[in-house]
């Protein structure tokens, strides 16, 4: 049950997405994420894929301008 | 005397009706998130159809509305003439750039408006590209890509006339068959922006008239990237100015309206990506305007604005970019980034 962190902000589509799944591969369940990004579309497309996967989105908040923390939850 | 008014009355009627359709259409990409380079993507390796549905929407309005107009003879339905291995080769190689820079040719420049620098750069490898295509030492491979054209009965291939069925039998056949699925399908979840359906319908609505308002300046096709870039590059490098067209205010406008959509939204900001990266989006750029230029237009003057009118050049394009746009992600990312969406697929 650890607590990870990944920061994607500044990376072009489709980086943010790949590197959040590539991270979410590594963790074991029950395991957190928090993803950083900072572009719009990405805070919209990780959370649709992570509950595609059936993963848990705890929390998508906009935390700045431009600036987006998506909490998952690794199932 | 009396000519230099006239042409300057031209300009200014170019002008100002580019910038309006530009606005409102860079307004529609930025909210809807319009990226082609997502929408094909996304089908393989998130199996999120939600951007497909938006671009599967538009395309049933405008083989509608632009047809409708071109039957009441407000113009002449301009289909590209069918180079097939022009389309299949360019259309490809656009593809592989599109998903090494990260963008397509509308993704760019709606995203250059929020402040995404990648993009930027993506966009001057599209200029380099498709200059050293139309106008420099590639031209002689665009030319000899194009030599292979097919014809039916004499006028460009379109799948109607392949078919030998009247157009308006597939228009409803296609208008019956989406408009089934797009009824049946979800709205997409986690939306800041639009959704599908309002994207699908601005977007298509503007695509339609653009084909009249662009008529007026006598210019008769709808709403398109490739040529604009060539044409404002044209002009700057050249300094001759009866090479902008309508779509080259267009395109500036469509930044515009991309940029007041963000910034009235919370999304603008500057960010640029590492050093790699941009690099990356360069060349990716460089291979979009190449494959553009070899293709004769990109994912909106052919995927959005051709694929409506069935011209079977058009079509190749779209299906070889998409299919440019999977062997990139698989030269990036490598086969585990399909694998893992066939498993979610099974599971669903």
């Amino acid at each position: 049950m650890a607590k990870y962190s990944l920061d994607v902000t500044g990376e072009i589509c489709p980086y943010p997405l790949m590197l959040t799944r590539q991270k979410m591969g590594k963790l074991t369940v029950g395991d957190q994420l928090v993803v950083m990004v900072d572009y719009a579309k990405s805070a919209e497309d990780i959370p649709r894929w992570a509950q595609e996967e059936g993963h848990s989105v705890l929390a998508v908040s906009e935390v700045g301008r431009t600036q987006w923390e998506i909490v998952l939850e690794k199932a | 005397m009396d000519t230099e008014g006239a042409s300057g009355t031209a300009m200014i009627r170019m002008m100002s009706l580019g910038l309006i359709v530009g606005v409102a259409f860079g307004y529609a990409l930025q909210r809807g998130r319009f990226c082609m380079n997502s929408t094909f993507r996304d089908i393989l390796l998130v199996r999120d159809l939600t951007l497909l549905r938006a671009y599967l929407l538009a395309l049933l309005i405008q083989m509608v509305g632009v047809r409708s107009m071109a039957a009441f003879g407000l113009f002449g339905l301009g289909i590209t003439p069918f180079f097939w291995m022009a389309t299949l080769f360019g259309g490809f190689v656009f593809g592989l750039g599109m998903a090494f820079s990260g963008g397509c040719a509308s993704g760019s420049t709606y995203r250059s408006g929020e402040g995404m620098v990648g993009s930027i750069i993506a966009l001057l490898g599209f200029v380099f590209g498709m200059t050293m295509t139309n106008d420099g030492v590639l031209e002689p491979v665009q030319a000899a890509f194009r030599r292979w054209v097919i014809e039916i009965n004499g006028q460009p291939a379109t799948l109607d006339r392949l078919l030998g069925v009247n157009p308006w039998i597939l228009v409803a056949a296609f208008v019956t068959a989406g408009g089934w699925w797009l009824l049946k399908s979800p709205s997409g979840g986690y939306q800041r922006g639009w959704s599908w359906a309002r994207s699908g319908i601005t977007i298509g609505l503007i695509a339609t008239v653009a084909w009249p308002i662009s008529t007026l300046t006598g210019r008769e096709y709808g709403l398109s990237i490739t040529e604009p870039i060539r044409t404002i590059s044209g002009y700057l490098f050249t300094g001759e100015v009866e090479r902008l067209s309508w779509g080259s205010f267009m395109w500036v406008g469509l930044i515009a309206g991309a940029h007041v959509a963000a910034r009235s939204h919370g999304e603008f900001s500057w960010r640029a990506p590492g050093a790699q990266r941009l690099l990356q989006a360069l060349g990716g750029g460089v291979l979009m305007g190449i494959g553009a230029g070899i293709a004769g237009g990109c994912n909106i003057g052919h995927g959005l604005t051709g694929v409506p009118l069935f011209g079977l050049s058009s079509v190749t394009a779209t299906l070889s970019i998409m299919l440019g746009v999977w062997t990139g992600v698989y030269f990036l990312f490598g086969s585990e980034a399909f694998e893992r969406g066939m498993r979610s697929a099974q599971r669903a």
